[in-house]
């Protein structure tokens, strides 16, 4: 029976992304020190400056602070880093580029280092566990990610609040989780931790009009050929 | 990859030493479809538990106005744990909001 009870509270310490809360328990603050890193093959700074065509493999690094005065206990959940496809094009459009346009705008939707503000509504709902505890459990988050340049730096600022709600000895337990704020520092090609790779292969006609334009410079008589190089 | 480390707890909260890891691939599909997978790898260094999910699920980016709009839900199993009491299945879902 102990056992029983103790399921729960177990749940809430282990399980990070339910924010658990402990049975019987008030508020209680807790403050953590969370490092990260991550790469991606986007670029990190899309606002404001096209990337060009060049793919870019950058790293990323944060510091993050998670205090919370609430009635969970449970960690929470932990910042997400997401490597995703893409090609590095600017997302104007052009002309004849639209599939490649639509590409690049779910790359930049979906990758967390994209500077723009950015509010997100998201849902983890657990529907069963491993395990003798027959419950369920859900855990609503909003996050946010704001950009910001101090000092000439580039940093993205990202925040958590989750709303949770986890089996207990009564049934269910719900309240706010741990708020989580990080800063992110983008490790720039200026401090040698980021390196750009040759431009991906692309359908295009150049390949095509240089060797007609070879084939036209062979074609030429030779004092034409001559004058040409010269 | 994030590792947390509480440094500052109250008494009556449990000290925390969690490593996180968490590979993502998407997959773009035409007209802003795409595929993703994002599952968080979780190993918890003080209560001795881990678990490794894998997801499949789908989304959609849509342009509304200014704002870029960005749905999409993902099953996640469990393919891997030790210790009990961690997730079996999740579903992860999310509406973001690009300004």
């Amino acid at each position: 029976m102990s056992s029983a009870i103790r399921l729960p509270n177990e749940i809430t310490r282990t399980r990070a992304a339910a924010h658990g809360r402990r049975a019987g328990q008030d508020s209680a603050i807790r403050y953590s020190l969370a490092i990260t890193a991550g790469a991606s093959r986007l670029p990190p700074l899309a606002h404001g400056r096209p990337p060009g065509n060049d793919e870019t493999v950058c790293g990323v690094a944060g510091v993050g602070i998670r205090g919370a005065r609430t009635h969970f206990r449970g960690a929470p959940r932990p910042f997400p880093l997401r490597a995703g496809r893409g090609t590095g094009e600017p997302s104007r459009p052009r002309a004849g580029g639209r599939r490649r346009l639509q590409g690049n705008a779910t790359n930049e939707a979906n990758n967390p280092l994209t500077a723009k503000i950015t509010v997100n509504l998201q849902d983890y709902y657990t529907p069963s566990f491993y395990g003798p505890l027959n419950s369920d459990a859900n855990s609503l988050l909003l996050r946010g990610l704001i950009p910001m340049n101090v000092g000439g730096l580039p940093q993205l600022l990202r925040f958590t609040l989750p709303y949770s709600v986890n089996p207990s000895p009564e049934g269910y337990a719900d309240g706010l989780g741990d708020f989580t704020v990080f800063d992110l520092f983008m490790l720039t090609s200026r401090l040698g931790l980021c390196s750009s790779r040759r431009p991906r292969p692309t359908a295009s006609p150049a390949p095509d009009a240089g060797r007609l334009a070879r084939r036209a410079r062979e074609s030429r008589p030779c004092h034409e050929a001559s004058s040409a190089a010269s | 990859m994030t590792y947390q480390h509480s440094f500052a707890d109250s008494f009556n909260r449990e000290p925390t030493s969690l490593l996180t890891v968490q590979p993502i691939v998407f997959y773009n599909l035409p007209q802003g479809f795409y595929l993703r997978s994002s599952g968080i790898w979780n190993f918890d260094f003080e209560n001795n538990l881990g678990y490794i999910p894998v997801g499949l699920g789908a989304g959609k980016v849509m342009q509304m106005g200014r704002v870029t709009v960005n749905a999409f839900i993902e099953p996640q199993y469990t393919v891997y744990k030790y210790g009990d009491q961690v997730p079996h299945w999740q579903v992860f879902a999310g509406l973001n909001f690009q300004f």
